[in-house]
């Protein structure tokens, strides 16, 4: 039995130890926006926060996220948008809306950690993340809008 | 108690201001088009738990029509009876019944019929070749146009007003004359409407005019992006049932014609929560054989047991081949006439090409292309009580619902006539062509095994190896021009693998068009469009050749404007080389041979092209009006937008051009792409600058989604042109995930510049036409950077060096 914080909740798991967090989430907890793409942490569908940072939930075992602050897309914008959210929302950037979650989730770590990328940061971080739609051009654009919505936030 | 007491009164409170409401009743066919109005009696009565004696009065809904349902409260529901895949082709279906019916935007949801309903209300659910918006644009606007007369005449009498002096506006109608409006709301709660709409009438309904849109074309935001950015939007692969287990698939050696001799699950019994194997024995001509579906409590543990399992297969030995085998069998093949079915022959290609003064000949090839969905094939599935359910985003609903049930019948021995089932449609996590019931019936084959509910996920690796591709192509063409470069004559031969022959399809002979020597060769469209193009040339010829051997190996599918994709790399391409060594301009070239206005080609039989075309029993509206001469207009317009010229150089920097009318000659959408690309010499890396589209379709429902569409096609076919090439090797597909299988990223994704053209003519598809252009726009750009030209697709940097360096 494992215990582990999503979003600021509790939860117990009886998942075997090496279970991906990933199927721990969508399966036992119900989060379901945070998904599976390539199983490989190549694509970035499942993507979500650990301790601030984006990690692959395809990627890590239930039992080492024990004792960490676990964030889903779910608990990204609770209270209010994240303004990468806001951002998405603003510039339509979600077509099929599979990997957005993931998008997403690599775009709001990116900021947490250097408010202020470069062009270059920006497509290097987010080349990490495919999507099949192809909405790369948008997402490129949104993350700088979200630099500029959390900039005004923060003044 | 209390509380609940006040809700009561206020409940009946409400009830007997709405107690004179009436609903409306529709009669539909299968079109939606010969809807009529009719109304029955008062609110429906449903059992009170609190006091059985004295039931609730629920208000019930205005729905003229099974497209949209109207509440009391003036929320408006628009029924979508197609699979939302990225396409938000829900938010363009909305603004067209709106801005007829005239609804205020901001109360206005979606949703997603599924079988049986929707196909009972609205007809086939198939969501393919771009099609949504040119087949449903009439109906639609018919059913908001007799809502907003309904709600005219009834607002009318409640204002006692003139009807003449009423408009619509809002969701509400005002008298224009006193000032005062009513709610449509307020009317549909208070009121009686008696109207009836016979199919004469709703057919001779006055449409608004192009220049009286208001909502249509505006960039409105879609209806479903808020729930795709905040992780509540829900796929099929999102959903559950209760007490479901889990399952995933395991793939057989080869693509096709592997059978399971043995299987030994020994070793995953000692892996917790494995279950069992079940081996679906489909038969071995099925694109499905030789799988098997480990049954487990969770998904880890199904994945980990297909690891484990022990597998003995019968390997199909003639089926142990590649890609180059097939491109050898079709070189054969097109060496053999007797073997070839004639699509087109105007004029006469045989006798006038042997009297050209320049004679010109080239093989193009294009490898197999994957699919690449995010979101893996799943399906869930159960049987409740005597009915059967089935969660999943599926492109075509509606063939579940007709293909599963002799399924069922055959593995439960119920008769076929008595199999209840219900298809839940839901969010497709990217479909291009490829989500059908591939997950579906293993889930259901599974399900009936163990007797319980199961969601069935591939893995990626499965869905790799499970690809059905875009069929590999190997194209001869040969053409002749006279003495002025004009070309007089050009052929086209063909040879690929067919999807509309696949026998787990059984498509009807009716949609076959047949070859024209009369060999009794069935020619499937999907195979071939494209190859219509709209150039002028007097003399040419169109042949398909059937690579049977391709066919044996694997099953090949639809893919993002199907065989366009490859089609129009090929024509563009070739006409390209042939300007190249006249010396001529290639956009000069292009335009002096697109004049043509008539269009007498068709790739599908007449019969089919109509009902197509009529999308059931729609007015006819040409989308095809203007022919060759939009075509023209959008390359004109690109190449003005993207300052073409092929004068101006820079050492190894290039641009190319291409245009094309998938995705069919009847239902084309006039697309013209500028490709600016720098080419490493040294390493023989194409990097893509720009690209430039001017694209005519018609109308334009929502600008901005039209321009999601359009970027997305662009890079989509950006990727497919430089990346993507699918491998098959020993008879399958072996690369296992998205590191060897590569995708265009961020990094890779240039600039693009769009000019949407409005015609205001019938709106046409921009789902896919743009993905098909890219392909020859970039390698006709790489002649122009460094003198090469690209034969084979995915365009390759060792092709390139190979080239520069020979």
């Amino acid at each position: 039995m494992f215990n582990i914080v999503v979003n600021g909740q509790s939860y117990y798991t009886d998942a075997e130890s090496d279970t991906p967090l990933l199927w721990v989430l969508r399966e036992e907890l119900g989060l379901s926006g945070t998904k599976f793409g390539c199983g490989r942490g190549i694509c970035g569908a499942c993507s979500i926060h650990i301790n601030g940072e984006a990690i692959r939930s395809c990627q890590i075992r239930v039992e080492d996220a024990v004792g960490k602050t676990i964030t889903t897309i779910e608990g990204l914008g609770e209270q209010k948008l994240h303004p990468v959210q806001e951002a998405w929302l603003d510039l339509q950037v979600p077509q099929c809306g599979y990997c957005q979650s993931g998008q997403i989730m690599m775009a709001a770590s990116l900021l947490a950690n250097n408010p202020d990328p470069t062009d270059e940061q920006i497509i290097a971080t987010m080349s990490d993340n495919l999507c099949r739609c192809m909405t790369y051009n948008r997402v490129k654009k949104a993350v700088k809008k979200a630099i500029e919505i959390a900039k005004k936030e923060n003044a | 108690m209390k509380l609940k007491k006040n809700l009561m009164q206020n409940l009946e409170t409400n009830l007997v201001k709405k107690i004179h409401r009436r609903d409306f009743l529709v009669y539909s066919a299968l079109a939606t088009t010969s809807m009529s109005i009719g109304y029955k009696t008062n609110a429906n009565e449903v059992r009170n738990l609190l006091d059985p004696g004295n039931p609730l009065m629920i208000p019930t809904n205005f729905e003229p029509t099974a497209l949209f349902t109207m509440e009391p409260n003036g929320i408006t529901t628009i029924h979508v009876n197609k699979c939302e895949m990225g396409q938000h082709i829900g938010t363009a279906f909305a603004q067209i019944i709106s801005e007829e019916l005239e609804l205020d935007w901001k109360n206005i949801r979606i949703d997603y019929p599924g079988w049986p309903d929707n196909i009972q209300k609205l007809g086939v659910h198939f969501t393919a070749a771009s099609s949504s918006i040119s087949e449903h644009f009439d109906e639609l606007s018919r059913a908001g146009v007799a809502g907003r007369i309904a709600l005219l005449e009834t607002g009318a009498e409640i204002l006692e007003a003139n009807l003449e002096d009423c408009i619509a506006k809002n969701s509400k109608i005002i008298d224009t004359w006193s000032g005062n409006s009513i709610s449509y709301s307020d009317i549909l709660s208070q009121t009686t409407i008696e109207r009836k709409f016979d199919k004469e009438e709703l057919m001779a309904l006055e449409l608004k005019k192009f220049e009286e849109y208001n909502l249509i074309g505006k960039p409105l935001k879609a209806l479903d992006s808020f729930e795709k950015i905040n992780g509540s939007a829900k796929y099929g692969i999102d959903s559950s049932l209760p007490g479901m287990i889990y399952a995933t698939v395991l793939t057989p050696p080869t693509r096709k014609k592997s059978v399971v001799k043995s299987f030994n699950d020994e070793d995953c019994k000692s892996i917790k929560g494995y279950i069992k194997t079940v081996n679906p024995k489909l038969d071995v001509n099925d694109p499905q054989s030789g799988w098997l579906i480990i049954l487990a409590k969770n998904f880890p543990a199904a994945i980990k047991s297909a690891k484990t399992l022990k597998v003995d297969w019968e390997i199909p030995q003639e089926n142990l081949i590649s890609t180059e085998d097939l491109f050898n069998e079709a070189e054969i093949l097109t060496n053999d006439k007797s073997k070839g079915a004639v699509i087109y022959n105007e004029g006469s290609f045989d006798d006038e090409f042997n009297k050209s003064k320049e004679k010109h000949e080239a093989i193009y090839k294009t490898s197999f292309v994957a699919h690449g969905l995010l979101e893996p094939y799943n399906a869930v599935v159960g049987k409740f009580k005597d009915t059967w359910h089935i969660i999943t985003g599926t492109q075509a609903n509606s063939f579940t619902g007709w293909g599963m049930p002799p399924m069922i019948a055959e593995r439960t021995g119920v008769p076929v006539e008595e199999v209840k089932l219900v298809v839940h449609q839901r969010l497709a996590g990217g479909g291009y062509g490829s989500r059908g019931d591939e997950a579906t019936r293993l889930a259901l084959i599974a399900s009936i095994d163990i007797d319980k509910p199961v969601k069935l996920i591939y893995t990626r690796d499965a869905m790799m190896k499970a690809t059905e591709p875009r069929t590999a192509t190997y194209q001869k063409l040969t053409a002749g021009t006279l003495s002025d470069g004009t070309l007089h004559s050009m052929k086209i031969e063909l040879c690929a693998g067919s999807m509309m022959k696949r026998p787990d399809w059984g498509m009807p002979p009716d949609f076959f068009q047949k070859d024209l020597d009369g060999k009794d060769l069935k020619i499937g469209a999907w195979t071939i469009e494209g190859g219509d193009h709209w150039y002028s040339i007097p003399n040419r010829k169109f042949m398909l050749y059937e690579n049977e051997k391709l066919n044996n190996a694997t099953p090949v599918t639809a893919l993002r404007s199907i065989s366009n994709g490859y089609m129009i790399f090929t024509v563009e391409s070739f006409i390209d080389e042939i300007a190249r060594k006249l010396n001529k301009d290639p956009l000069e070239y292009r335009l002096a041979m697109l004049n043509n206005n008539s269009n007498k080609i068709s790739s599908w039989p007449p019969s089919v092209e109509n009902l197509l075309l009529k999308g059931g029993e729609q007015p006819l509206r040409r989308r095809d009006e203007g022919g060759a001469l939009r075509l023209k207009n959008v390359l004109l317009a690109v190449a003005g937008k993207s300052k073409y010229s092929i004068n101006k150089k820079r050492k190894n920097f290039g641009i190319g051009i291409a245009v094309a009318g998938a995705e069919r000659r009847k239902s084309p959408t006039w697309n013209a792409c500028v490709a600016e690309v720098y080419v490493d010499t040294n390493s023989g890396i194409v990097d893509v600058k720009k690209l430039t589209f001017a694209i005519d379709c018609g109308t334009v429902i929502n600008r901005d989604g039209a321009m999601a569409q359009i970027e997305g096609s662009a890079l989509f076919g950006l990727s497919m042109a430089l990346h993507e090439e699918l491998v098959f090797k020993n008879g399958q597909f072996p690369q296992k995930n998205f590191n060897e299988y590569k995708m265009l990223r961020l990094k890779d994704s240039p600039k693009i510049e769009i000019e949407l053209i409005e015609t205001g003519g019938q709106p046409v598809g921009l789902g896919e036409p743009a993905t098909t252009t890219v392909a020859p726009a970039v390698a006709n750009a790489i002649y122009d950077a460094v003198g090469i030209r690209i034969k084979k697709l995915p365009i390759r940097p060792d092709d390139i060096r190979n080239q520069l360096s020979s």
